[in-house]
């Protein structure tokens, strides 16, 4: 994206339109197991953002041919709901940016899942963005490790992401609408936050070398962030539950 | 070499159990000596360097010996094809109702139909191909009448308990007789079905928490509860 002249993202003390400073993530909550039919959900609000995330499986593959002899196949659908965007309701038929969020959200969770451990099987990640308002694919991974792991699906770790984006010429953390689409610059990456490695990095707009190996520095110290509310959000849903069970016994 | 989890902790995939000279049960993946969790289970630290992993939820897989309780959902020429509440459809072979010489398609339909509910045993399965029934075994076969009552197949376990003491204690203290499949289907007969509605609501509560410390225990407070509630 080029940059939109005249739009001013920072403030004369260098903070940004919401206030945040550059290395800021916007306000992330999340919330597990949120839906009683799914076999593992997940529910984030990253700011404006609100994303609700339905796993299904290991499950029979349906259609059967599709089903692979040696792991299992793992489908993602990323879906904008019609009144998730600011603008003019969008259509409800995917579009060809959502088709191609669906395939990267799939290749960044791939490498995080034991896929050899069910043979023949499928395992079908729902998404569905009710309100976008920026960085909708990274939070989108972010949750959908979640609801993954609620389903009790093996993991090598969870995974979680951010965006990095370039506005006035400086790198800030975690795009909102607004500054994606007047910013210089948009990378959104995407972890597995213990083992440190990459698995979703896109971008558009111009960075410099040292520019992306800051983005990267930049995008960790978040994504750990990130990844202590996806622990949290786990750890409560059941916890919950066994402290629930531990009163009981008095 | 320390243990990073306490008992009843919840622990997510990739967390870090233990590292060391410990003993892992259950999903970990090692890295060396360090013991990360597979799945979201719940951690509980036993006494002499042990920690053990029980996940929290988990689809069933069949294995060898197992006592499932299967569901017709189509015949075929030479056998049934059966729902085992897994990502893996069973087949029961005719040879494995019948001795040869087996009969005619026409006639599988009359001896097991589409509906009917088998008590049966995983004969083999590997991943590769689909797991095999037997129905060959005394108290195998149709079953006829009861109550289903259907569980998560990662609590069912604690239905059996150690040794079966757990569906033991259930059966003679209720009244009724059951059925535990690996699979987490739970059938129970009684003699009335006040008998068996009471067996159907002990089992669900039973497997109601993600984890219990002593099922047995559980089980006999749930018995209490459920035979004050039924007497008022």
């Amino acid at each position: 994206m080029t940059a939109g002249a005249g739009v001013k993202l920072l403030t004369e003390d260098g903070r940004r339109l919401d206030g945040r400073a550059l290395n800021e993530l916007r306000r992330c909550r999340i919330e597990a197991g949120v839906l009683k039919n799914a076999d593992g959900s997940a529910y984030i609000e990253l700011g404006r953002n609100k994303i609700i995330v339905a796993v299904y499986g290991p499950r029979e593959v349906h259609p059967r041919h599709e089903a692979l002899p040696d792991r299992m196949l793992l489908r993602c659908r990323y879906s904008m709901l019609p009144f998730s965007v600011a603008e003019e309701r969008k259509s409800p038929a995917p579009t060809r940016r959502e088709v191609e969020i669906s395939k990267v959200i799939r290749e960044a969770l791939e490498p995080a899942i034991f896929l050899e451990e069910f043979p023949r099987t499928s395992v079908d990640v729902y998404i569905e963005v009710i309100e976008a308002d920026g960085s909708t694919r990274v939070a989108s991974i972010t949750a959908a490790a979640v609801a993954l792991a609620d389903a009790g699906i093996p993991m090598r770790d969870l995974v979680a992401g951010v965006s990095i984006g370039k506005i006035e010429g400086k790198l800030a953390v975690d795009l909102s609408g607004i500054e994606d689409q007047h910013g210089e610059g948009d990378m959104p990456i995407a972890m597995m936050p213990r083992l440190g490695e990459v698995t979703l990095m896109q971008a558009d707009g111009r960075f410099t070398r040292e520019e992306v190996a800051q983005a990267l520095r930049m995008a960790r110290e978040a994504i750990l962030k990130l990844y202590e509310e996806q622990k949290r959000a786990l750890k409560e849903r059941y916890s919950k539950v066994l402290a629930a069970e531990l009163g009981e016994e008095q | 070499m320390p243990v990073y989890v306490s008992s009843g902790q919840v622990v997510v995939p990739g967390e870090l159990v233990a590292e060391g000279s410990y003993e892992v049960h259950g999903p970990f993946v090692a890295s060396g000596k360090r013991y990360y969790a597979k799945v979201l289970s719940v951690a509980v630290v036993e006494k002499t360097k042990q920690v053990r992993l029980i996940p929290l939820k988990r689809v069933y897989i069949p294995s060898e010996g197992d006592l499932v309780v299967g569901k017709v959902i189509d015949v075929g020429p030479t056998f049934w094809l059966v729902d085992i509440n897994s990502p893996y459809t069973a087949l029961l072979l005719v040879s494995e109702v019948f001795p040869k010489p087996a009969p005619q398609q026409r006639e599988l339909s009359e001896i097991f139909r589409v509906g009917d509910l088998l008590a049966a045993k995983v004969l083999s399965f590997d991943f590769a191909h689909d797991p095999l029934l037997t129905v060959k075994e005394p108290k195998l076969g149709k079953v006829a009448r009861g109550l289903l009552v259907e569980v998560a197949p990662a609590r069912v376990s604690r239905v059996i308990g150690k040794r079966g003491q757990v569906a033991d204690y259930l059966s003679e203290t209720l009244g009724v007789e059951l059925i535990v499949g690996r699979n987490g289907r739970v059938i129970v007969i009684g003699k009335s079905p006040d008998n068996e509605a009471l067996a159907a609501y002990v089992v669900t509560r039973l497997c109601e928490k993600p984890y219990v410390e002593d099922p047995l225990e559980e089980a006999k407070k749930l018995v209490e509860v459920a035979k004050r509630r039924w007497s008022a």
